[in-house]
């Protein structure tokens, strides 16, 4: 693996170049270090515990104590913000590490194998694509339950077979190049010329997939956490919290917008880092 | 391959388009006949000797009448509740309330045609009365209130004669309810044939059969329980409603259901935010009807001792009864909600002892949180995860299911009990009460008749069940009985002196909440309904149901 990590690190080099020229990923990468150390630094920073309430403080204006006041259940408003992030992001993470992971695992079987293995797989992909995804995770939650660990699943799922699509088609790409057959010829088994040689070539397009995946991701989560899928609707994801808002009275009308200014933010700085690492493999966007 | 598919697709195609015609469809001529009611609630039974849910009811009381029903409501506390004549024109009380006889109203006609008459009504109380009904209806949850009925006779055609095992002077009260409304005797002769109750169910909503000014008039009216359509019924004895239809739908959302009637997209709603109230009255499009209405909102604790649930030793309910705190909850209804302190609501007469507080009620706030931390570890359940069942649609009484019972939660951990909120159906509460498999339920109760009666023995009273065992009733949500609070509940309900009546339930609730803590009564909530200020007519009864029979549209 010794090639991939200098290839790797080379590729890195190459993209801190680029990223010097391209001025909305310098943001997207902004944002997203933003809602990351939200994440990662929410113990510290937030004043309150996520499901701390004072009690009898409800929808508390903005003040020191609170910074963006208390929700409708006397809990601080910016703590829970902060906290969301963590549950956002994991959430999100997880599911579209879900998708690229069935979907590369079915997109690479069906590219590698190809004739009937690649018909019955990528039918039974064009039959999942034919169902809105936003329709399925809907459907797979209904069938799976509410609750957030399920969302995982729903969206993961949904998201797979775009994921499986691009990767079949990069991985017929390399079935064909010299080093596959090659390998094929010194007696490799299937599995290992799979994993050790055509994947490690396809992880820059599923990096890229996988940023971008990220924001469909939040959106899809927290939509149907807004739909009310998402259980427990005292969890601090941006969702559920924009849900919560939502079900109150007109009170509840700054809980909605500063949730929704969060999912918006994070979602923006995602699909802008995305793009950028696009145009920087796209060889037509710009001159190596 | 492709012609396949193609064809495949075709066929489906074919199969799908039927599906989607099947309803009624509204002519432009019928649409200002047409009222569209939105219902923050779903309607699950339509047989009234089955349902106990009031999404049910204000569907069934549009279908069914009783023999007397409840006076138009007056905002302000009601008093002793008179009743009104509907099927019967007149009664008599006789023997110290131990016989009562009906005379019925002439030229009455069910909506299959047949007429009412003396046996009719017979045969509509049976079916409720009796066990082993061939036409027994899925569950019979009023039976109760009407078990004292020895025998019915139908001396002619017009008169019917009730005799009760003992007497009781809230009979009427009984019979206003609306699991006494009259069922053709030959719908339950045609469910009769049919061999399961759910059968039964199924076939008295495709053939609706009361006397009331509207029914189903088709089975496609009928969709599921987020959706029904009702047509006037031509014959109705009060002359033929004017308005033709009435589409009921599902609508859990208040904010959608607001804005459809602010819109005239809808023509009534029920349930809106008391923070809505202000703006509302102020709209000359919509008018809003708010009032004291007859309910408890409650937090039911498991007593039942067979299970294992921490709520069984009275320390913990005591606990728990402690450190809940009414004033969050009160300041989320806007002014609409008074917190609750007894069973009995302060907008009925009877029971609700002046100023009166169970002792768990009357601590400081410190005194109590150390009493209950204390009495949780001498119960040994500290840091038990307990699980609390609420509904997942708003109630009448409980605006905001989730909030409120995260509120609970919220209190109730500073004591060491760690609470897991679970929301469910209102038809699977229905079927988890009897089978008592749950620790904490926040849920609540309207009054359909004004009777304290319709309060302690659905709620904290039993029956004997086959074996001769008490057990408690199937809306006893806390799963509590006691032989002595049932003799007093008993007692209570025969006194025909209303003073004395008066005293018996005061002392009960004084007696009965220290003694066994089996509830914790949280408020009573106002009640609202908005309407298109074209629409005029519309009565509401001290029972909360509104009707639609006499409304109209203003030209």
């Amino acid at each position: 693996m010794n090639e991939l990590s200098v290839f790797v690190a080379s590729s890195l080099r190459d993209f801190a170049r680029f990223l010097k020229t391209h001025r909305p990923a310098q943001a997207g990468i902004l944002l997203i270090a933003l809602v990351l150390a939200a994440a990662l630094f929410a113990g510290w920073v937030a004043p309150y515990g996520p499901m701390e309430a004072v009690p009898n403080r409800f929808f508390a204006p903005a003040s020191l104590d609170h910074l963006l006041g208390t929700d409708s259940q006397g809990r601080d408003l910016f703590s829970r913000l902060l906290y969301g992030a963590r549950y956002t992001l994991a959430v999100a993470l997880s599911a579209t590490l879900l998708s690229l992971l069935a979907g590369s695992v079915i997109g690479a079987v069906a590219g590698y194998f190809g004739r009937w293995v690649d018909t019955l797989l990528m039918r039974f992909i064009d039959f999942m694509m034919s169902f809105p995804s936003f329709l399925l995770a809907c459907v797979a939650v209904a069938i799976l339950g509410k609750s957030l660990e399920n969302l995982i699943w729903a969206v993961g799922i949904a998201g797979a077979p775009s994921f499986a699509r691009q990767v079949r088609a990069e991985v017929l790409r390399l079935r064909s190049q010299e080093f596959v057959e090659a390998a094929l010829s010194l007696g490799y088994g299937h599995t290992r010329i799979l994993v050790r040689h055509i994947l490690p070539n396809c992880l820059t397009p599923i990096i890229v997939l996988g940023t971008l995946g990220m924001g469909g991701s939040i959106l899809s989560v927290a939509g149907l956490a807004f739909l009310g899928l998402g259980g427990d609707p005292f969890v601090p994801e941006w969702g559920l919290m924009l849900k919560l808002g939502w079900d109150q009275s007109s009170q509840g009308a700054f809980q909605v917008g500063v949730s929704g200014a969060c999912i918006l933010v994070t979602v923006l700085g995602f699909n802008l880092f995305g793009d950028g690492l696009r145009d920087w493999l796209d060889p037509r966007s710009r001159s190596r | 391959m492709t012609r396949v598919l193609a064809g495949v697709c075709a066929c489906l195609l074919l199969l799908w388009t039927p599906a989607c015609g099947g309803g009624k469809e509204i002519t432009k001529a019928e649409e200002k006949d047409v009222l569209k009611i939105l219902r923050s609630d779903k309607f699950e039974i339509l047989d009234p000797q089955a349902s106990s849910s009031g999404g049910d009811i204000a569907i069934l009381a549009q279908m069914y009448e009783g023999l007397v029903r409840a006076p138009e409501i007056k905002d302000g506390p009601v008093s002793v509740p008179k009743w009104e004549p509907s099927l019967a024109t007149d009664w008599k009380v006789e023997d110290n309330a131990k016989i009562y006889t009906f005379t019925l109203r002439e030229n009455v006609k069910f909506h299959d045609g047949t007429s009412l008459n003396a046996d009719a009504v017979k045969k509509s109380f049976e079916r409720l009365i009796q066990k082993d009904h061939p036409a027994q209806p899925t569950k019979r949850p009023y039976a109760t209130d009407l078990a004292d009925i020895a025998k019915i006779e139908a001396p002619d055609a017009k008169t019917v004669r009730f005799t009760l095992h003992d007497s009781n002077p809230r009979f009427l009260a009984n019979v206003s309810l609306h699991a006494a409304f009259v069922i053709s005797s030959k719908a339950i002769d045609e469910m009769a044939k049919l061999n399961t109750p759910a059968k039964r169910e199924k076939w008295l909503i495709e053939n609706t059969s009361g006397t009331g000014p509207y029914r189903i008039a088709r089975a496609e009216d009928y969709r599921g329980s987020e959706s029904v359509t009702l047509t006037a019924f031509e014959d109705y004895w009060g002359g033929a409603p004017q308005i033709k239809l009435l589409s009921f739908t599902s609508m859990a959302d208040h904010k959608s259901r607001r804005e459809q009637v602010l819109a005239g997209a809808a023509g009534f709603t029920d349930t809106l935010l008391p923070s809505d109230w202000e703006d509302l009255k102020a709209n000359k499009g919509v008018t809003l009807f708010t009032w004291d209405a007859i309910n408890i909102m409650y937090l039911a604790m498991n007593c039942d001792q067979s299970k294992n649930y921490p709520t069984k030793d009275k320390r913990v309910r005591d606990a728990i009864a402690m450190v809940v705190d009414r004033t969050p909850f009160v300041e989320r209804y806007y002014g609409a909600a008074k917190p609750a302190h007894v069973l009995i609501p302060y907008t009925m007469p009877f029971g609700h002892p002046k100023d009166y507080k169970p002792k768990t009620d009357t601590m400081s706030r410190d005194e109590a949180l150390q009493t209950a931390r204390r009495l949780i570890r001498e119960a040994g359940v500290e840091g038990a995860v307990i699980k609390l069942i609420l509904p997942e649609v708003p109630r009448p009484y409980l605006l905001y299911p989730r909030e409120l019972a995260d509120l609970i939660r919220q209190q109730l951990e500073p004591i060491g009990l760690k609470i897991e909120l679970e929301p469910r159906k209102m038809a699977e509460i229905g079927e988890m009460v009897p089978k008592g498999d749950y620790a904490l339920m926040l849920l609540g109760w309207m009054g359909d008749n004004g009777e304290p009666d319709n309060f302690w023995r659905p709620l904290l009273d039993g029956v004997k069940n086959e074996k001769g065992q008490w057990q408690p009733s199937d809306n006893n949500l806390a799963r509590f009985f006691d032989i002595e609070v049932h003799r007093r509940i008993e007692e209570a309900g025969r006194e025909a002196d209303i003073s004395k009546r008066d005293k018996l339930y005061k002392d009960l609730e004084m007696w009965a909440h220290d003694q066994f803590r089996p509830i914790v009564p949280l408020l009573t909530a106002k009640k609202s309904y908005a309407w298109t200020s074209k629409l005029k007519g519309v009565r509401v009864d001290t029972g909360d149901q509104f009707y639609l029979d006499k409304a109209y549209f203003e030209k």
